[in-house]
Formats: C-alpha cells, sequence, structure tokens
C-alpha cells in the first residue's frame, strides 16, 4: 500500500509552502491542491491562508476548489484551516464587507472585540474535549489576525487570552481549524502537527 | 497573555548578511540562510529580513531569497522588507514563504498601493516602516532614505494607521542604528497621541534598554541587528535577563529533529 498523501489548498493566498514543508518534515509525503484532479488519493487536506477573507474567497471561487474542498470535508476525511484557513470554514465574515464562506462550521467572522490586533505569541488553553489540544496546552503559538471565528461553544476546542479570550481551536467531526500558524510555531508548532497527523494517518 | 517579541534583524546588501552602522556603514557578516537559520534555532519571535539595496535599484523584492530561506525549514515568523512596490509583488513574498511584509519606500509614493496590499493580504500582514530621528529642536521627523529629507507624517498616513491598514509600525532610529544602548526614546513623541503597536529598531541592544522599551504599553516587539551576531544564543541570554518583561521563555531547539526533511 503507498503511503498516505497530504494535501496542502494552494489558492494564491496562503503560505502554503511553509505548510508543506513542516509536513515534510515529520516524514509524510505531501503535494500543493490547486485543482480538482489533485484531490485525488489525499488522506487529510490543510487550508493554509495568509489574506483577507473576501479575496481568499474569491480565489477559491475562481479556481473552482469551493466544491472539491466541500465534497473532501463531507467524505468524511481530515480538514484543517489554518488562520484565515480556518476562518474560511465559518458560514461567513464581516471582514471589509459581507462574505460567505464555506459553511463547514457554524459560526461568523467578526472584527476582535476589545483589541484590533492579535499578532504575536500567546499561549494555548484548551476548553473542550480534544486528545490532541490538550497536550498543547500551555505553550506558546505564533497569532497573526485581526477578525475571530465566533463559534458555537460545542465547537471550540482552545481559546488563547488577550483582553478576551479569543476562539484559537475549533473542532466538528473530521474538520478543524486553527487560528494560530503551526508551521511558524517553532518547536510547539511542530509537535501539535506531528500530533495531529499521527491522529490522522497513523505515525 | 499575548507576549511582546523579541525580533532579530538580518540587514542584507549585495547579497550577504552585513552589520549595518546607522545605513551608511557596513561589515559583511555571511550568507542569509545560515545566519537566519542560527536565528531560528535560538528561539527568536520572529526574523526581520531586511535587503536595503532592492528598492533604491528598483530591483523588486528578493523572492528568490525568501524561498532559499523557507526552503531550509525556517519555522520562525519572517517579516520581509526590501523593494516591495505593488501588491502582486507582497503577495508574491507571502506566497514565498513570508509572514509580513513590511514597506517604507510606499508609504511616501503611493499609499494607494499600500491600500491595495491591505485589501488582498489584511492589514494584520502590513507594517510600516518609519526611519524617524530627532532635529535640533528636540522634536521628531521622519526620514526619507531615497531624498535623504526630512518630511512630515501626513494626515493620511495617519488614517491608513488608525483605520487598520497597517497593523504596527516600525520606528527605526535610524541615527543610533548600530551603536549598543543608544536608542533615542524621544522618537516615540511621534505617535504618542495614537494608540498604535509600535515595534523599536535601532541602538537596542542590551537587556537595560530592552526593559525600557518593553515598559511602553504601545510597544510590542523590538528588533536586534549586530548584536545577535557576536555571541551563540544571544537571544536565550538576552531573554533570561528580561525577566520582568512579558515575553516567551528563551528556549533553544536542535535542528535535528527535522530528521525526514529532504529539504523539499
Amino acid at each position: 500500500m503507498s503511503s498516505p498523501i497530504i494535501g496542502v489548498v494552494d489558492y494564491g493566498a496562503g503560505n502554503c509552502a511553509s505548510v508543506k514543508r513542516l509536513i515534510s518534515k515529520l516524514g509524510y509525503r505531501s503535494r500543493l491542491v490547486s485543482k480538482y484532479d489533485d484531490f485525488e488519493n489525499i488522506s487529510v487536506i490543510f487550508v493554509p491562508g495568509v489574506g483577507a477573507f473576501p479575496s481568499a474567497m474569491e480565489a477559491l471561487t475562481k479556481m473552482n476548489l469551493v466544491k472539491p474542498i466541500l465534497d473532501f470535508a463531507n467524505s468524511g476525511k481530515p480538514l484543517v484551516g489554518i488562520c484565515l484557513g480556518m476562518q474560511l470554514l465559518a458560514d461567513s465574515s464581516e471582514e471589509l464587507g459581507f462574505t460567505k464562506g464555506l459553511g463547514l462550521i457554524p459560526g461568523k467572522v467578526k472584527a476582535l472585540s476589545g483589541m484590533k490586533w492579535h499578532i504575536g505569541w500567546n499561549t494555548l488553553e484548551r476548553v473542550g474535549e480534544c486528545s490532541i489540544i490538550s497536550k498543547s496546552e500551555g505553550q506558546s503559538f505564533y497569532f497573526n489576525h485581526s477578525y475571530e471565528f465566533q463559534a458555537l461553544k460545542k465547537h471550540i476546542i482552545g481559546v488563547a487570552r488577550a483582553e478576551k479570550p479569543i476562539v484559537s481551536v475549533v473542532r466538528k467531526d473530521n474538520i478543524y481549524g486553527l487560528q494560530f500558524h503551526p508551521e511558524i510555531s517553532q518547536i510547539s508548532g511542530f509537535k501539535l502537527m506531528r500530533r495531529l497527523l499521527e491522529e490522522f494517518i497513523g505515525a | 497573555m499575548l507576549k511582546k517579541r523579541l525580533t532579530g534583524a538580518v540587514t542584507i546588501r549585495e547579497g550577504l548578511v552585513v552589520q549595518s552602522f546607522g545605513y551608511n556603514r557596513y561589515l559583511p557578516i555571511g550568507k542569509p540562510k545560515v545566519v537566519v537559520e542560527n536565528l531560528d534555532r535560538w528561539g527568536v519571535d520572529e526574523i526581520f529580513i531586511q535587503v536595503i539595496d532592492r528598492s533604491t535599484n528598483n530591483l523588486g523584492p528578493d523572492i528568490e531569497l525568501i524561498k532559499e530561506i523557507s526552503k531550509s525549514g525556517i519555522l520562525t515568523p519572517i517579516m520581509y522588507a526590501g523593494g516591495i512596490q505593488n501588491e502582486n509583488q507582497a503577495a508574491e513574498v507571502i506566497r514565498a514563504g513570508a509572514e509580513r511584509i513590511c514597506v517604507d519606500r510606499l508609504l511616501h509614493k503611493n499609499l494607494n498601493e499600500v491600500e491595495k496590499i491591505t485589501k488582498r493580504l489584511g492589514g494584520q500582514a502590513v507594517v510600516g516602516c518609519l526611519p524617524v530621528g530627532i532635529d535640533s529642536n528636540d522634536l521628531a521627523y521622519w526620514y526619507n532614505y531615497q531624498t535623504k529629507e526630512k518630511c512630515l507624517i501626513n494626515d493620511r498616513l495617519f488614517t491608513l494607521i488608525k483605520d487598520g491598514l497597517i497593523s504596527e509600525i516600525l520606528l527605526v532610529d535610524w541615527k543610533n542604528e548600530g551603536r549598543d544602548e543608544a536608542f533615542d526614546f524621544r522618537i516615540l513623541q511621534l505617535f504618542e497621541k495614537y494608540n498604535v503597536p509600535l515595534i523599536l529598531f535601532g541602538g537596542l541592544s542590551s537587556a537595560t534598554i530592552l526593559n525600557k522599551a518593553f515598559d511602553v504599553p504601545t510597544v510590542v516587539s523590538a528588533v536586534i541587528g549586530n548584536r545577535l551576531n557576536y555571541t551563540e544564543h544571544a537571544i536565550q541570554t538576552l531573554k533570561n535577563k528580561l525577566s520582568s518583561a512579558p515575553i516567551r521563555n528563551a528556549y533553544y531547539y536542535d535542528r535535528s529533529i527535522f530528521k525526514y526533511y529532504d529539504g523539499n
């Protein structure tokens, strides 16, 4: 049996190179995914993101990636959104006006309240049950955002404390969202990614 | 709790890392990839790569450099400055492996383009770099490297900052850059009326002056350049002396953990 392939969605709006390299460092095969055919034989999908919500959704739509992402998620295979990629999982965003999201995890993306930016290293605090995230509790991760995913309480797994708690990890079944960047969070990000991949496809 | 950041600066000129003194005298250090890998291993919070001859020579950003550095497997956020003149170049820098971009010349030349960059990348990815000095009347001024002139910060730039099109301001004490313990805190007067997150750079080297910088509520990061090139594990040494500042703990990681990584 061939080894599993981890897909990283490349829609021109994210730092997908760093995510792909971290996956390689962990010893897994990876592939950039930018068209329908690329989804074939993919075991896990990462949706990275650096950018504004509307332009990212526009890029996904223009590249005909919305339907294959939804199909992949609905197939039950693991999907992980990172930073903006996590926000894209929501129903909609208010960033630069109203934009519809992928609708994979219920919730809306709104401007942070009590602060304009959440940039830098912050400590992750677990608030829901998740064996993968619980081992990262108390560790610092790198955040860089000004909008947050306001999800239902039952889907919130982790928060970071600033002026107010900021939703940092969401999960609904096989779909995960990480507001921080594990790919540039040094050793804590490395270990979290290793746990995620081991959980999804085994060591 | 959100931590304040200790950022390592890597100044590059003609393809080599240099020690810079007031941006007019340079000493070669070595290859960018090696210097960046060291900062990454030593657990610096962020790496600021500034390629100082890209704008002057209209070369655009050094995409190949960012790709080479990213390819080496850096696990630290990178902020890049040098040669960015439009939104496509800014997006290309992010795609190559940087997390944030820093603009200087564009703030003088084309604020519309800065707005376009933000609409595409989000304000969190955009940092405005302002070299600042103190004149003979003890007043802070914004310095234009290109024209070598003092200039005023216009209302539109303040509006961009206030409206969140630029997330943080990198205030460079350009006269004291490269000097020990020389950062002139009077330059903060330019932004004292505004609740703008500030990154300070230039003449910050010892724990004493860094603690003073981190005591300023709006200061979110301090950038250190030359000092980091003198000693091994300079980051941990400094962080251990910054016990009163809310910063991430000092640590070191061994890059051999990446035993599977084949460089692709």
